[in-house]
């Protein structure tokens, strides 16, 4: 199984987080529910995170089945996003993580309008710090592995600049 | 055969429907409460879909091998390449001016000094060339590493789109159960496959993205 390199250096990032999202245990039950209900992997998933807080979490397991993100409902995807914000720097730019979180993170064009819903269900489900955590991801994101940089200026420019 | 021997093999043919009937409808009601593979009321289609599912990881995780490019490596090793070429052609001319300048040479010092020069720089040549060698040794494998990183994703993207199709199957299928007692788990079926297909649709565009950026790598 791959395996992506974890960097153990704490960054202020990691205290945005934490005051951002507080630590709270993550109830799974009905993570699925809403949108992922043919998810292949949706119990173990939900297994892995239940009664955990997002930094307790397994963070290979994370970054292995980040296409969990394309299928948790909103209020499970808005307890997991820190993890996920986190291993974009803590596994690097080459993850998973990455592939999907950021289109996650991108406000699609209106002619895709249910993946706008989805976008805007997830956009007003988070409190104004957490939008800026987000928007600061982002942004550090862009400025730290600019090879891999554009699909978060995209999610930027198109959404989340005004947060910072 | 007599009368009742007939008698009982339709007894016993009635009984095995009627069992196979509770038997589905027992499947269905199972099937509305689970989540993935284990939400296809089918035995065959959730069968299928485990085992395309195993793929999808195989493939997808990272145990064939990496799925994702490392990105602008190959624009690095090209303008190193290409500024190596030049290094190498600027050796050359060197060279030949400091040729012409010794077979123009009137005394022997200059002579002897200029054909010092030129050994340096036939040096300097050698190791520039070994150098453009490597670069170009170098793109030729990332070229090949890279084709295998773009059929890793290629199978991934194919499980995934098969993972996708079973439950397609599944969903034409239970649109097409017309048994009053078994339609009402059908239609929650339906409705959940619905509603979950965008998830697998989303994964599928984003393992195209990673394809996409990998054919702008290929040297």
């Amino acid at each position: 199984m791959l395996r992506w390199g974890v960097k153990h250096e704490e960054s202020p990032f990691l205290d945005e987080l934490r005051a951002a999202f507080p630590p709270e245990a993550i109830v799974a039950a009905g993570a699925f529910e809403q949108r992922g209900g043919t998810y292949p992997d949706g119990d173990e998933y939900a297994r892995q995170m239940d009664g955990k807080t997002w930094e307790q979490l397994d963070q290979q397991y994370l970054a292995r089945r980040s296409d969990a993100l394309s299928f948790l409902g909103t209020c499970h995807l808005i307890a997991i996003l820190p993890a996920y914000l986190n291993l974009l720097f803590v596994l690097g730019p080459r993850s998973p993580v990455p592939e999907t979180l950021l289109p996650m993170l991108t406000k699609p064009e209106a002619t895709e309008p249910k993946l706008g819903k989805r976008f805007d269900e997830l956009t007003d489900g988070l409190s104004a710090s957490q939008r800026t955590v987000v928007a600061a991801a982002l942004a550090r994101f862009v400025a730290k592995y600019p090879a891999y940089g554009a699909p978060a200026q995209v999610a930027l420019d198109r959404h989340w600049n005004t947060f910072l | 055969m007599n009368r009742y021997t007939l008698a009982l093999l339709a007894a016993l043919l009635f009984v095995c429907e009627a069992t196979t009937w509770a038997d589905k409808l027992d499947d269905f009601k199972e099937a509305v409460n689970k989540i993935g593979c284990e939400s296809i009321p089918y035995s065959d289609g959730r069968s299928d879909c485990n085992s395309q599912q195993g793929e999808v990881h195989r493939w997808c995780d990272g145990e064939k091998g990496p799925v994702t490019c490392e990105l602008s490596a190959t624009r690095d090793l090209q303008s190193k390449l290409a500024s190596e070429q030049k290094n190498n052609e600027a050796l050359r001319d060197k060279r030949r001016d400091l040729n012409d300048k010794r077979s123009h040479a009137s005394d022997d010092q200059e002579k002897s000094s200029l054909t010092s020069e030129i050994e340096a720089i036939d040096k300097d040549i050698e190791a520039s060339t070994k150098k453009i060698e490597g670069l170009k040794s170098d793109l030729d494998n990332r070229k090949y590493s890279i084709q295998k990183i773009m059929d890793t994703i290629n199978k991934c993207i194919d499980y995934r789109r098969a993972v996708m199709n079973v439950f397609a199957y599944a969903q034409d299928k239970v649109r097409g159960e017309n048994d009053p007692d078994i339609q009402p788990y059908a239609r929650q079926l339906r409705d959940k496959y619905e509603e979950s297909k965008r998830g697998h649709e989303i994964q599928i565009t984003n393992r195209n993205n990673s394809l996409d950026d990998c054919k702008k790598e290929m040297p």
